[in-house]
């Protein structure tokens, strides 16, 4: 029999704070940590960001990490860090490289947005294959200007802050972040059921406008996990508040649920977007979904122009029950990932 | 498992044995058949965009994408650090990710499996892509791995495995 994964321990620092029951409770009570930009200047007024004297990786990586615990094995999951290596000392080496070897990380993924979720697939693998019982993924990512410029260059941030799946979206808005998270084989109250990745091989940056490859990634996970669509009690979308992103969530929702969906948030309105550690905080995000019994809100969302049938809490709200969370991430290069989680 | 390699001195692969010096950085497409989008790639995409079609034959559709690098997107961040203190290039901010190259392949050859984009060695991407198909997440796996180095220094891998 194949070995089973479960969540362990976690670990987070963000725009609400340092520690995971500061994210958490931001979180379900509603709040955002998008506020007037403190360090950074950019196209827009507002970003997610940790005090200026916590924005290196490392430090913040570690800041997740003492929270959530360290083992043996240990992935990184990044995209750009924090440009050391790129620019000023060690430059001459990739920046997720050069991070992983301070961290004294084994590896290290930078799969653009789904960097997260895919770090957690890839430990999941460990575990199942048994080169690893216990693994740690650190996801970690601090803005600096060179993002800011990227996506103010691409047209896809918002002036003020954003507002995922509303039809007055302008684009995203960023955030600091470091989230930790331990999987192992022993029994916990969660269970990492399911995993699933796919590519959509349409477009170097923008996502598949019919969302069949996240729809692809969920159904694979939900095939691991010996679930059906049906059986999910909720669902944390990636929502980053970009048209093109918003409307392929809808798409693939509609691929998997021809009726009404579960409730279905994101937490970007709330965190930022923080790149490579949006997998790993959200992850515990739907986690504590569980935990709760309660989905979180999608702050900022008055007016949706998704489908009608898809279920989007404005407040936090209980579900009627709570023993299945998905959560999926896609990212630039068409990389979709999904996670299943159970309550154990 | 076929394997295609491409430097400084050529391209070697069941596909193609091209002896020239390359330049990664204004590398044309060298095979006949026509890659409309290569001009827009980074040398990182482009390299690894070579020694997979220096591979031919066709790839399965559920295939993985391994791609592990060391230096990354390095080329592409500095460009794009260079640009920001004149006139701004967003179009080489997507670059600066290896995903990049990873889409120029899944987009070429309609591949739609798992892709997974390592910091790391030939060695760890070998072993992940045989660890991929071991659960049965994809039932072959095209592995790059190598690195494009400023200015003008390239050398990528790609091998393709099967069960």
């Amino acid at each position: 029999m194949s070995r089973r994964i479960f969540v362990h321990s976690t670990g987070a620092v963000c725009g609400f704070g340092e520690g995971r029951d500061t994210l958490l409770e931001g979180v379900f009570a509603g709040d955002s940590a998008l506020r007037p930009l403190q360090r950074l200047r950019a196209d827009t007024e507002v970003a997610a960001e940790v005090p200026a004297d916590w924005a290196d990786a490392t430090g913040l990586a570690r800041r997740a990490l003492d929270e959530c615990g360290r083992t043996d094995a240990m992935i990184l999951a990044t995209t750009k860090a924090d440009l050391a290596g790129v620019v000023g000392e060690g430059s001459g080496h990739g920046s997720p490289a050069l991070l992983a070897q301070r961290l004294g990380a084994n590896a290290a993924v930078s799969c653009a947005c789904a960097s997260g979720l895919t770090a957690i697939a890839l430990a999941a693998r460990w575990i199942r294959t048994n080169k690893a019982d216990r693994v740690t993924v650190v996801g970690v990512d601090v803005l600096n200007d060179f993002i800011l410029d990227g996506f103010a260059g691409l047209l896809a941030l918002d002036e003020h802050a954003c507002r995922p799946y509303d039809r007055t979206r302008e684009g995203l808005s960023l955030g600091d972040g470091a989230g930790a998270i331990v999987l192992g084989a022993e029994p916990s109250d969660i269970e990492l059921a399911g995993w699933g990745e796919s590519n959509d091989a349409t477009h170097v940056t923008a996502p598949d406008r019919e969302g069949k490859g996240l729809a692809r990634a969920a159904r694979f996970a939900l095939e691991r996990a010996g679930l059906q669509a049906g059986d999910v009690d909720y669902i944390h979308g990636h929502g980053t508040g970009t048209e093109f992103n918003d409307a392929m969530e809808g798409q693939a929702l509609g691929l998997l649920y021809p009726g009404a969906t579960p409730p279905f948030s994101s937490s970007k309105a709330q965190l930022g977007h923080t790149l490579g550690a949006a997998g790993v905080l959200e992850s515990i995000i739907a986690i504590e979904a569980l935990r709760r019994a309660t989905a979180p809100p999608n702050v900022r969302l008055d007016e949706t122009d998704l489908a009608t049938n898809i279920t989007l809490p404005r407040a936090p709200t209980p579900l009627a029950r709570a023993r299945v969370a998905l959560k999926w991430s896609a990212g630039f290069g068409g990389i979709n990932a999904a996670l299943v989680f159970r309550a154990a | 498992m076929s394997i295609a390699h491409v430097d400084h001195h050529g391209i070697r692969g069941p596909a193609a044995h091209i002896d020239r010096n390359l330049d990664a950085l204004r590398l044309p497409w060298p095979f006949g058949e026509s890659f409309e989008n290569f001009r827009l790639l980074d040398p990182l995409s482009r390299a690894t965009a070579i020694a997979v079609e220096a591979l031919g034959g066709d790839f399965a559709e559920d295939a993985a994408i391994v791609l592990a690098t060391t230096q990354g997107c390095l080329w592409a961040d500095r460009e794009f650090e260079r640009s920001r203190s004149g006139d701004l290039r967003p179009g080489l901010f997507p670059y600066t990710l290896p995903s990049a190259a990873v889409a120029a392949i899944a987009i070429r050859h309609a591949i739609h499996g798992p892709t997974l984009c390592l910091s790391g060695s030939a060695e760890q991407a070998i072993e992940e892509a045989e660890r991929l198909m071991a659960c049965g997440e994809a039932s072959a796996a095209l592995v790059c791995t190598g690195d494009v180095l400023p200015p003008d220094t390239l050398a990528m891998t790609a091998r393709y495995l099967t069960r």
